[in-house]
C-alpha cells in the first residue's frame, strides 16, 4: 500500500484505504456464503457475518466516494524514512516470534532488544541493557510469575 | 539504518544467532533407568481449569510412586485440540505425555476433521483418572422430581420446555438429541457457554431443566439450591447417593466426560508399564482419596487396557452418531 | 446489624499480622501484574493459584482476590503514562488518561482514578456485605434477553465514540463485529471465519486485538516520527484542579452504579463495565469535545467502574456460587480446591473464612489507595524514560504479556499484526475505540439473540414481554428516535465536532 502510495501521489491513503476496507468485507463476504442463512429457531450462523460483511463493502465505497472528493483529511503515509523504521520495528517482532521457540526466552529477547537499541546507545551499553533487561523479565515472569516461557535446548 | 556500523551490527547479530543454535542442541541423556529427567505432562486447558488442577494434583503424587518429576505444561487453544495435537506428535521417548479429555478429544477430530490432525490412535492410553457424569439440573421447587416428569410434560405441551445445554457440537448435544429421539419429545434448546451462566439462568427460572456434569454443581447440590434429578454414570456416583442414573429413569444412556492420562503411540512398553504402575498406586493412596474427595474429583480408575477399549468403543459410537447426522 | 457484628469478627481475623502479609502480597502482585501490560487479572490469577496450594484457605483467597480487584488499579498505570493498557478493562483510559498525561496532568489522572478506583470497590463490598443476597437474586432475574438489551443499549452508546466521520465510525464499528464472529460459534457450533487456522477456532483474544490497537500501533506511530516524542511536562501534583472535582465526582458516583450493575450481570467483563463507562460518560456530558483530549471524566468514569465491577462481580459467586465472569470462574476453582463451596452454604459452613474474606477487601482497597496515591508521582516518571529506551521495552513486554496469557506464541504473530492494523487505522482516523467495544459486544450479542430466540416462541418480542428487558429496549428505541430526530435538526452538528478517538 505504502509502495503505491508513492507512485501515485495524486491518490488520497483514504482511497486506498477504502479499497482495503472493500476487500475484507469482500472476503468475509465470500467465506460467509458457506454458512446456513437461517437455522431452527431464526437466525443461522450465516446470517449476521452476511449482512455485517455486506454492509462493510458498502461503508467501503461510501468512504471512497468521500476521499475522491477530497472530503477526506486524514493524515499522509510515511516518508521513506518513517516507513524503514517501521518496517525494522515489524521485522524484528516477526523474527521474534520466528525463532523464540528455538532460541528461548533469554537469547530471543536480549537479541530483540540490542536490535532495537543499537542505535540509541554505544552497542555495548545497548548490549549490556538488552542483556540485563531479558534476564530481568525472565526473573519476572518465569521465576516469579511462573509462566511457562520458551526454553531452548539448554534449558534457558 | 544506513551506516557504516551495519556491517559490524550484522555480524554480531549472526554471532550471537549461532551462538545461540550451537547452545540449543538438546542434550543427550541415554536413559539405563526410566525416568531419569522430568516428565512433562500436556494440560490442553489452561492454569487453574477442571482438568489442570486435576492433573497437578494427581502427578504431585504419582512422583512419590515413579521416583521422578512431573513438569505440568499448558498448551490452551481451539478448546483443547491445540494441547491433545501436542500430545499425539510429542517424542515418543517417554519424556512428553499429557492429560486427555474424552469425549472432547474424540470428537475433535470427527468435527474438525480438516483442521485437526491426529486420531485417536495417536494416543497410548495410560490411565484413566476422572469420569464426570452429565446430570440433569432442576431448580429446587421445580414440580420435576423425575426424568420421567420432564418427558410427560414435554409430550403434554411439545416444544416448551425449555432446556439449557452446551451448545450445538458439544456431547451434551447429543445426549440431548438422543434424549429427545429416545421419547420421540420436542424441547426448546438453549445453549451456553459454561456452567456459570446456565446455572445463572436455571437458578432465574430463565430455563426449567439443564444438562451438565455432576462435578461443576456439586457445591449447589449440597447447598440445595439446585435439584438433579439423574446422573449420566452407568452406577450411582458416590458423591450423590440419592439420586438415579439415567438408566434407571428409563433412558439408557451413559454420559461422562472423562480426564485421563495418554503417551504418544510408539512409547517403550515398559515406560508404559512403569507409567501406568504408578498411577495405579496413586489411586490406592489414602491420602490421594482423602484429597480427591476434597477436591470433588469423581474419581474413575481404569488401567491401560480398560481405557483403550473404552476409548475405542465410544470412538467407534461417536463416528457413526456423526456419520447419522451430524450434532 | 448482623451483618456488622460478623464483619467485625473478621476483621479481627484479617487483621492478624499474617493474613494482612498475603492481602499486602495479594495486592502488591495485582497491581503489578495489572501494570504488566497483557497479563490481567485471569492469567495472573490462574498462574498463581498453585502457589497457594500449601497455604490454609483463608489467606490463600485473601491473597488471590487481592490480586483479581488490584489488578484493576494497576492497569490504569500504564494507560495514563504510556498509552499502552495494562489489562483490558484499562483500554479506554488510553483516550483520555494519557492526554492528561501529555498535559502534565499524568498526577492528576493517576489520583482521580485510585479514589475513584477506591470507592467504587468500597461502595461494591459494603453492597456484598449488607444487600449481597438481595442483590444475587435481582441480578439471576438477568437471563439471555435482559443481556441482550443491555448490549444492545451499549452498542447504542458507541455513537459516542464514533470520531469525526460517520461513515468511518460506522466501518469500525462493522470490522469490530466482524472480528468478533471469527472462531467457533456457541450459538450454532459453526467454525466461521478461521482460514484454516486452528488457532483461530477460540477466537481472537480481547486481549491481544486491545494491545496491538493500542499498544503496538502507538509505537509504530512513534516510531515513524524516530522515536522523538516530546517527554511529558513535569507532574504537577495529584490533585485535578478544584473546577474538576464536581465533574470527577458525578462521574465517580456513575461509574459506581454502571460497574456494579454489570458485575452482577452473569457474562459481563470489567472491560464491558469501563467501556459503558466511558461512553456514558461522553453522551451526558455537556461538552463531548473535551472527551479525547484530558477530559478528567474520561480517566474517573471507567477506572471506578472496572473496580465496582471486581467487587460486584464477587456477589454472585460468594451468595449464589455462581461464577459470573471468567476470572471469577478462576476465583472459584481456588474455592473449589481449598475445599470451599461458594453459595449460601459459605455463610454457614465457613462464616469465619468468609467474613475475614470480606474484611479483608476493605484493608485491601485501603492499602491499595494508600499505596497509589504517594506511587502515583513515582510512576509519572517512568513517562520521563527516553523514549528511545522504553519503546523496545514496552514492545518486548507486551509481547510477553500476551504470550503469557495463552503461552501462544501464535498469539504474539496476531499481535504484531493488530499493531499494524492499529497503525493504519490511526492513519485513517478510523476509531480503534468503536472497533474494540464492538467487538466485545459483537459475540455476545450474536449469541445472547441465539438464546433469546431459544427462549420463546414469540422471537424477539420476546424482549418486550419481560419487564427488564422490556424497559431497556424502550429506551433503545427512544435514544435512537431522539438522536435521528436531533441529527436530522441539527444536521448531525453535533456529531461532526466530536473529538477524534
Amino acid at each position: 500500500m505504502a509502495k503505491a502510495e508513492a507512485w501515485k501521489p495524486t491518490l488520497s491513503p483514504g482511497f486506498w484505504g477504502s479499497l482495503a476496507v472493500m476487500g475484507v468485507g469482500i472476503v468475509f463476504f465470500i467465506y460467509s456464503l458457506q454458512f446456513p442463512y437461517t437455522s431452527e429457531i431464526g437466525p443461522g450462523p450465516g446470517f449476521f457475518p452476511r449482512w455485517l460483511s455486506g454492509f462493510l463493502i458498502v461503508l467501503g465505497v461510501l468512504y471512497m466516494s468521500n476521499s475522491i472528493r477530497g472530503k477526506d483529511k486524514s493524515e499522509k503515509l510515511p516518508s521513506e524514512k518513517g516507513l524503514s523504521s517501521i518496517l525494522f520495528i515489524l521485522g524484528s517482532m516477526v523474527g521474534y516470534v520466528a525463532l523464540i521457540g528455538f532460541l528461548g526466552f533469554i537469547t530471543t529477547s536480549a537479541a530483540f532488544l540490542f536490535l532495537l537499541l543499537r542505535k540509541a546507545y554505544r552497542w555495548y551499553v545497548s548490549l549490556a541493557i538488552s542483556a540485563i533487561a531479558s534476564l530481568f523479565l525472565y526473573a519476572l515472569f518465569a521465576l516469579f510469575l511462573r509462566v511457562q516461557l520458551p526454553m531452548n535446548g539448554l534449558g534457558f | 539504518m544506513v551506516g557504516k556500523n551495519m556491517f559490524r551490527r550484522t555480524l554480531l547479530a549472526f554471532f550471537i544467532v549461532t551462538v545461540a543454535f550451537s547452545l540449543a542442541v538438546p542434550s543427550m541423556a541415554f536413559a539405563q533407568d526410566y525416568p531419569r529427567k522430568p516428565i512433562t505432562a500436556i494440560v490442553a486447558f489452561n492454569p487453574g481449569g477442571g482438568t489442570d488442577v486435576a492433573a497437578r494434583v494427581i502427578l504431585k503424587f504419582a512422583e512419590k510412586y515413579i521416583g521422578g518429576q512431573f513438569v505440568v505444561e499448558n498448551k490452551p487453544g481451539a478448546g483443547g485440540a491445540v494441547g491433545f495435537t501436542a500430545i499425539a506428535m510429542a517424542p515418543k521417548d517417554g519424556y512428553t505425555i499429557g492429560m486427555i479429555n474424552p469425549p472432547t478429544v474424540l470428537l475433535k477430530p470427527i468435527q474438525e476433521g480438516n483442521l485437526v490432525k491426529y486420531s485417536l490412535s495417536d494416543f497410548e492410553p495410560i490411565a484413566n483418572f476422572v469420569s464426570d457424569p452429565g446430570a440433569l439440573v432442576v431448580p429446587p421447587d421445580s414440580p420435576f422430581k423425575t426424568m420421567m416428569d420432564v418427558v410427560e410434560a414435554a409430550k403434554a405441551k411439545p416444544n416448551t420446555i425449555r432446556m439449557g445445554y452446551g451448545g450445538p457440537g458439544t456431547s451434551e448435544a447429543l445426549t440431548l438429541r438422543n434424549f429427545e429421539n429416545a421419547f420421540g419429545i420436542k424441547v426448546r434448546k438453549v445453549p451456553f457457554e459454561g456452567t456459570g451462566p446456565q446455572l445463572t439462568a436455571l437458578m432465574g427460572k430463565n430455563i426449567d431443566v439443564m444438562f451438565t456434569n455432576a462435578s461443576e454443581i456439586v457445591s449447589q447440590y449440597k447447598a440445595k439450591t439446585v435439584r438433579v434429578i439423574a446422573v449420566g454414570a452407568p452406577k450411582r456416583i458416590p458423591m450423590m447417593p440419592d439420586v438415579l442414573t439415567y438408566k434407571e429413569s428409563g433412558f439408557d444412556t451413559i454420559q461422562l466426560a472423562m480426564r485421563g492420562l495418554a503417551a504418544p503411540k510408539g512409547i517403550d512398553p515398559k515406560h508404559l508399564q512403569i507409567l501406568s504402575d504408578a498411577m495405579a498406586k496413586v489411586f490406592n493412596d489414602p491420602d490421594f482419596q482423602k484429597r480427591a474427595d476434597e477436591l470433588s474429583l469423581p474419581l474413575d480408575y481404569m488401567g491401560p487396557a480398560e481405557y483403550k477399549k473404552l476409548l475405542q468403543e465410544l470412538d467407534a459410537f461417536y463416528r457413526a452418531e456423526y456419520a447419522k447426522n451430524p450434532w | 446489624m448482623d451483618s456488622l457484628s460478623l464483619l467485625m469478627q473478621g476483621f479481627a481475623t484479617a487483621l492478624t499480622w499474617n493474613n494482612l502479609i498475603f492481602c499486602l502480597i495479594g495486592v502488591g502482585v495485582g497491581m503489578f501484574i495489572g501494570v504488566l501490560p497483557g497479563l490481567g487479572p485471569v492469567a495472573g490469577t490462574a498462574i498463581l493459584i498453585p502457589l497457594t496450594f500449601g497455604l490454609e484457605p483463608t489467606p490463600a483467597i485473601i491473597m488471590l482476590a487481592g490480586i483479581f480487584y488490584a489488578a484493576m488499579y494497576g492497569g490504569t498505570i500504564t494507560s495514563v503514562l504510556i498509552n499502552t493498557p495494562g489489562e483490558s478493562a484499562s483500554v479506554i483510559t488510553c483516550i483520555d488518561g494519557y492526554q492528561m498525561a501529555r498535559q502534565g496532568r499524568a498526577g492528576a489522572a493517576l489520583g482521580v482514578a485510585a479514589i475513584g478506583s477506591f470507592i467504587g470497590g468500597i461502595v461494591a463490598i459494603l453492597s456484598l456485605t449488607f444487600i449481597g443476597p438481595t442483590l444475587a437474586r435481582f441480578a439471576i432475574k438477568f437471563g439471555p434477553p435482559e443481556f441482550l438489551s443491555v448490549m444492545m443499549f451499549g452498542l447504542l452508546l458507541i455513537v459516542g465514540l464514533m470520531g469525526k466521520s460517520i461513515v468511518k465510525g460506522l466501518i469500525a464499528v462493522v470490522l469490530g463485529l466482524l472480528l468478533a464472529m471469527i472462531g467457533q460459534d456457541p450459538g450454532s457450533g459453526a467454525s466461521r471465519f478461521i482460514f484454516g487456522q486452528i488457532m483461530l477456532l477460540d477466537g481472537i483474544d480481547f486481549v491481544v486485538l486491545a494491545m496491538g490497537l493500542f499498544g503496538v500501533s502507538e509505537i509504530l506511530l512513534n516510531a515513524e516520527k524516530n522515536m522523538e516524542t516530546e517527554t511529558p511536562p513535569k507532574v504537577k501534583g495529584l490533585i485535578p484542579p478544584r473546577e474538576e472535582w464536581a465533574p470527577a465526582a458525578k462521574a465517580i458516583g456513575r461509574g459506581t452504579a454502571l460497574g456494579m450493575l454489570l458485575g452482577l450481570i452473569p457474562g459481563a467483563s470489567a472491560s464491558i463495565a469501563s467501556l459503558l463507562s466511558y461512553s456514558f460518560e461522553k453522551r451526558v456530558a455537556k461538552d463531548p469535545s473535551r472527551f479525547g483530549k484530558g477530559a478528567i471524566e474520561g480517566v474517573a468514569g471507567p477506572e471506578t467502574a472496572n473496580n465496582a465491577y471486581a467487587g460486584a462481580a464477587l456477589i454472585p459467586l460468594f451468595t449464589l456460587g455462581i461464577p459470573s465472569s471468567p476470572t471469577v470462574a478462576i476465583l472459584l476453582g481456588a474455592f473449589t480446591m481449598h475445599g470451599l463451596i461458594p453459595g449460601p452454604l459459605l455463610y454457614e459452613r465457613n462464616p469465619d473464612f468468609l467474613w475475614a474474606v470480606i474484611a479483608s477487601m476493605f484493608i485491601g482497597n485501603v492499602m491499595l489507595l494508600i499505596m497509589n496515591l504517594p506511587l502515583a508521582n513515582l510512576w509519572a516518571k517512568v513517562a520521563r524514560i527516553p523514549y528511545k529506551l522504553l519503546a523496545p521495552l514496552i514492545l518486548l513486554i507486551c509481547m510477553l504479556g500476551v504470550f503469557s496469557v495463552n503461552r501462544s506464541v501464535w498469539d504474539v504473530g496476531l499481535l504484531v499484526f493488530f499493531g499494524i492494523v492499529g497503525y493504519f487505522l490511526k492513519k485513517l482516523e478510523i476509531p480503534a475505540a468503536a472497533l474494540l467495544l464492538s467487538f466485545v459486544l459483537g459475540n455476545n450479542i450474536e449469541f445472547t439473540m441465539i438464546q433469546t430466540l431459544s427462549l420463546s416462541a414469540s422471537g424477539l418480542l420476546y424482549l418486550f414481554q419481560r419487564p427488564i428487558s422490556g424497559v431497556l429496549m424502550t429506551l433503545c428505541i427512544l435514544i435512537l428516535a431522539l438522536s435521528i430526530y436531533s441529527s436530522i435538526k441539527k444536521k448531525r452538528g453535533q456529531l461532526a465536532d466530536d473529538a477524534e478517538v
